[in-house]
């Protein structure tokens, strides 16, 4: 027998509500998925004939085998941009470290599918610098030629995954790891492999299978290559080209999420138990040492190359945007900024469809995230924590499967008063963009919450003030700064993702800059405006990045000089 | 029995200073530290116990001067071949790596036969009574048993000495007392030099054979724990080591006396030895307060500014001729205590004053 306690009612009510919702748009969905997969196409009885028939055709065993590739490859390349990168800063008294910081987010804002067409331009067989090269040294490099040109794509812009984790890890180390083992005779790269090393492999661990399974899962760059003989595009093709009811693209599905859930397994693996952050109180990362002239430069024409590749589909992209013709030729033959006017007279409901769609599905994520954060950490509702697994969930679903799973769920559901199916409401691709980034909007807001004294909402309560009024006056207050760093990063990220929109735009009124940039840059001619328009996404994402940036430094700053006050109270 | 090898060097720091960056952490130090002994560095934080320590162990900036142990100097030699073991605060034991491979890594940095790093490995477990533990990793064990770990880690490399930087600053106030005892009983049994970083007077007190005082990179004082505290060279050492009342000012002859005169003007038996000190350091346990009329002839009259109950004693504040001294009296159940602004005679034991 059990009494919920009456100031547990409301939570309790919300609790349930999202429960609901997380059912609905995430688990219902993702089941209907993987159910459909193990179904006999005319009886409906389980089966395994469909993983059967996938692995005999030639077509999808390719499809498999080069996926698993692609996303091997690029772990393997953006270890080796991320590597020295993390190495320099975490071990040298290196003034470019501010370059390598930067390095590390220059890529983030801008979605690989963007650059890709670009980067075909500079670095295709015909690019740039093939041209460049064939003229001077009778060369052809072949970096876009197929699986190279994704593999190659993704390592430049998931690279910072690696070179994150790998930093925070190496900087967690502390000093008197690595003097012990001087003290006890070693030196050099014997202690650097002894003791460095497998102190900083967790986080590469994390790192690694992260950007594995982002390249594993993504659609929109193969898509833009016109390579389609990968996992993700197949099951994209299969079901809007054959329909919703061809298997192949369920069974896809499932593998997809297979292999996100064994790379999270993985990481969690790398990471369990061997919390390694050894830092203590006063201490500091391993010693740094300076650098010899030589090295120095050595350094830095390492770190000006990788700055100069991570930059080029930038570079590309605003070449491409005020080229007028760019094909055969280093450089465009001249330049405009027609594309620009065309994409805004023209296309302009593509911006407002993001600002929308990317908006709603940033205020109810950090809604969301607010109360799941609420309800785990601040009252004792039993099976709280299955909320906030239940929102995480979502990190292991591709986007490809979330968006099958909508179409396959909601497409009979009728909408009252629009008489319009569900699936192909533009509701549900803010519903999807919700699903999509509540994981990361949640982590924000737990993060916040956690920042927050218990002992100011019992002073609060102390005061009379009743558990709705502490929440708003006093948590969501002192959360803020959270929230909004979760809101932008969120607005953000949605605002360029492709894979499930690209599933659930219906008609083009309805659609999304991510989707207005894919289907401008399918042909030749729409590739100046297509570039415009992914600038516009760049200035969209570069922004949000900044300002949340710009607030969690505000905040964290605001908490340094509340510190030493918060100590005399919890002392 | 344990067939651990140790040696008693002999450690000599001379002339040695060391910055960081414009900032001079260590000015001139000169020490001896004989073989065998047991060896403490005190002082205040930043007072550069550590940075000494540290500079003998080779970590941090190369120092000028010398570090000789066994006549070898070492200052200019990286920490590995230095072959001095060191016990960090912290511990620093290896997270991904299990007790035994903790303890046996210096022994397989110098590539002994793996037979004899077994051997050796269990030899330093059981000197520190950790013998079922040695699969474990250091996350499971406490931080006493972590404190051991680290303490055989380092001695199974038979190191020409010992460096231990605040070891027991991160225990807890019982298992403090209790390793504190442990370390001395293994350090007498290895006979191994031992050099010994702490703030706190008393862990130095109870362990140390003679101890170094530092204060902003100065050596202070060198002696034996009791003879510091007796004859502190200045007030630093006085007021650092136990509580003093140091009270500044000169000696002046007054008609025949020769008298210590503060500078709030209170005027003090002189003991000959220093004429000219400029202040004098009264340890609290030798001021005493009667009540009034009650003192005898070199009572002073003063007044009950403050009172403490500290449990065994009673500290008192007393003002007298413009100063204020702080008081000490054993407290005895059923004792009258004076209250604050009680009128009392001071009487003071002039044959204990220091003078500095």
């Amino acid at each position: 027998m059990s009494f919920i306690a009456k100031s547990q009612r409301g939570p309790v009510g919300i609790g349930v509500l999202i429960a609901l919702f997380l059912a609905l748009f995430l688990l219902v969905p993702v089941v209907k998925v993987i159910y459909v997969a193990f179904q006999e196409a005319g009886t409906g009885a389980f089966t395994l004939i469909n993983f059967v028939d996938f692995f005999r055709s030639a077509l999808f065993r390719e499809s498999f085998y080069n996926s698993l590739y692609v996303s091997g490859m690029s772990v393997v390349v953006a270890s080796l941009i991320a590597l020295p990168l993390a190495y320099f800063t975490t071990r040298f008294n290196f003034a470019g470290a501010v370059i390598i910081q930067t390095l590390g987010i220059i890529p983030l804002i801008m979605p690989p599918f963007v650059g890709a067409v670009a980067m075909k331009l500079l670095f295709g067989s015909n690019g740039s610098l093939n041209l460049l090269l064939d003229e001077w040294f009778g060369l052809n490099l072949p970096i876009m030629e197929g699986l190279n040109g994704v593999i190659f794509v993704q390592s430049i812009h998931y690279f910072p995954f690696i070179l994150i984790n790998l930093s925070a890890a190496l900087n967690n180390i502390d000093r008197s790891m690595e003097e012990s083992a001087q003290n006890l005779g070693s030196h050099g790269f014997r202690m650097f492999r002894r003791v460095v090393f497998p102190l900083a492999m967790p986080g590469y661990i994390a790192g690694a299978a992260l950007v594995f399974i982002k390249v594993f899962d993504d659609l929109g760059t193969p898509l833009l290559l016109d390579v389609n003989k990968m996992l993700a595009p197949q099951a994209y093709l299969r079901i809007s080209s054959i329909g919703i009811s061809d298997p192949m693209g369920y069974v896809i599905s499932v593998i997809l999420i297979a292999f996100s859930l064994l790379s999270l397994y993985v990481s969690l693996l790398a990471m369990k138990g061997k919390d390694y952050a050894t830092v203590q109180k006063g201490g500091g990362g391993l010693s740094k040492r300076d650098l010899r002239p030589w090295e120095k430069i050595g350094c830095y024409a390492v770190v000006l190359f990788i700055l100069a590749i991570v930059l080029s589909p930038h570079l590309g992209l605003v070449l491409l945007s005020f080229g007028t013709i760019w094909s055969y030729a280093v450089l465009p033959d001249g330049y405009t900024i027609a594309h620009y006017f065309k994409v805004v007279g023209e296309a302009s409901q593509f911006i407002t469809n993001t600002l929308l769609y990317a908006g709603l599905a940033a205020t109810l994520d950090v809604i969301l995230g607010t109360a799941i954060a609420y309800i785990v950490y601040r009252t004792g509702i039993p099976g709280r924590k299955w909320l906030d697994y239940g929102a995480t969930v979502s990190l292991a679903v591709p986007g490809v499967v979330l968006g099958i799973g909508y179409l396959r769920s909601f497409y009979n559901v009728n909408v009252p008063f629009i008489n319009e199916p569900l699936a192909t409401w533009w509701v549900i691709i803010v519903i999807a963009l919700t699903i999509r980034r509540l994981p990361y909007a949640l982590r924000a807001c737990i993060a916040a919450i956690q920042q927050v004294s218990v002992m100011l909402e019992e002073a609060a309560e102390n005061l009379g003030a009743t558990k709705s009024h502490t929440v708003r006056r006093i948590v969501v207050p002192l959360m803020s700064g959270g929230i909004l760093a979760g809101f932008v990063t969120s607005f953000a990220t949605a605002s360029v993702e492709l894979s499930a929109t690209l599933m659930l735009v219906s008609q083009e009124s309805d659609a999304p800059l991510a989707y207005g940039i894919y289907e401008f840059m399918q042909s030749a001619s729409g590739r100046g405006p297509g570039a415009a328009l992914g600038m516009i996404a760049v200035i969209i994402v570069g922004l949000g990045t900044y300002v949340s940036h710009k607030i969690i430094e505000r905040t964290d700053r605001r908490r340094v000089a509340a510190r030493p006050v918060a100590e005399e109270v919890t002392a | 029995m344990t067939a651990l090898q140790t040696q008693s060097s002999e450690v000599v720091i001379e002339n040695l200073s060391l910055s960081f960056g414009a900032t001079e952490v260590l000015k001139k130090i000169d020490l001896v530290i004989s073989p065998g002994e047991f060896f403490s560095f005190l002082g205040p934080s930043g007072s550069g116990k550590s940075t000494l320590l540290r500079a003998i162990a080779g970590f941090g900036p190369t120092p000028k001067g010398r570090i000789l142990i066994n006549g070898e100097d070492v200052a200019k030699l990286p920490p590995w071949e230095r072959n001095v073991g060191m016990v960090f605060q912290s511990y620093a034991l290896w997270p991904h790596m299990s007790v035994a491979r903790n303890v046996a890594f210096g022994l397989e940095e110098r590539k002994l036969p793996r037979a004899e790093i077994d051997r050796r490995v269990m030899e330093a477990l059981e000197l520190v009574d950790l013998v079922d533990y040695a699969q474990r990793r250091p996350s499971q064990l406490s931080g006493g048993q972590q404190q051991r770990v680290a303490l055989a880690r380092t001695i199974v490399i038979e190191p020409r000495v010992l460096l231990l930087d605040e070891p027991l600053s991160n225990l807890d106030a019982n298992l403090r007392v209790q390793m504190r005892r442990d370390i001395l009983a293994l350090q007498r049994k290895l006979k191994l030099t031992t050099i010994f970083v702490t703030h706190d007077q008393e862990e130095a007190n109870t362990t140390s054979q003679r101890m170094a005082v530092l204060n902003n990179g100065i050596l202070q004082q060198v002696g034996a724990p009791m003879e510091l505290y007796d004859n502190p060279a200045n007030s630093f050492v006085a007021g650092f080591l136990g509580t003093a009342n140091i009270l500044q000012g000169a000696v002046k002859s007054l008609g025949d006396e020769t008298k210590f005169v503060t500078a709030a003007g209170l005027q003090l038996p002189h003991i000959s030895a220093a004429p000219d000190a400029h202040s004098i350091a009264i340890r609290p346990q030798n001021v005493h307060l009667r009540a009034p009329g009650t003192g005898g002839a070199l009572a002073m009259a003063g007044e009950v500014a403050e009172v403490e109950f500290l449990g065994s004693i009673l500290r008192y504040a007393a003002t007298l001729g413009g100063e204020t001294l702080l008081v000490d009296h054993s407290h005895t159940p059923g004792e009258p205590v004076f209250a604050v602004g009680d009128t009392v005679d001071v009487v003071l034991d002039a044959d204990k004053f220091i003078m500095l």
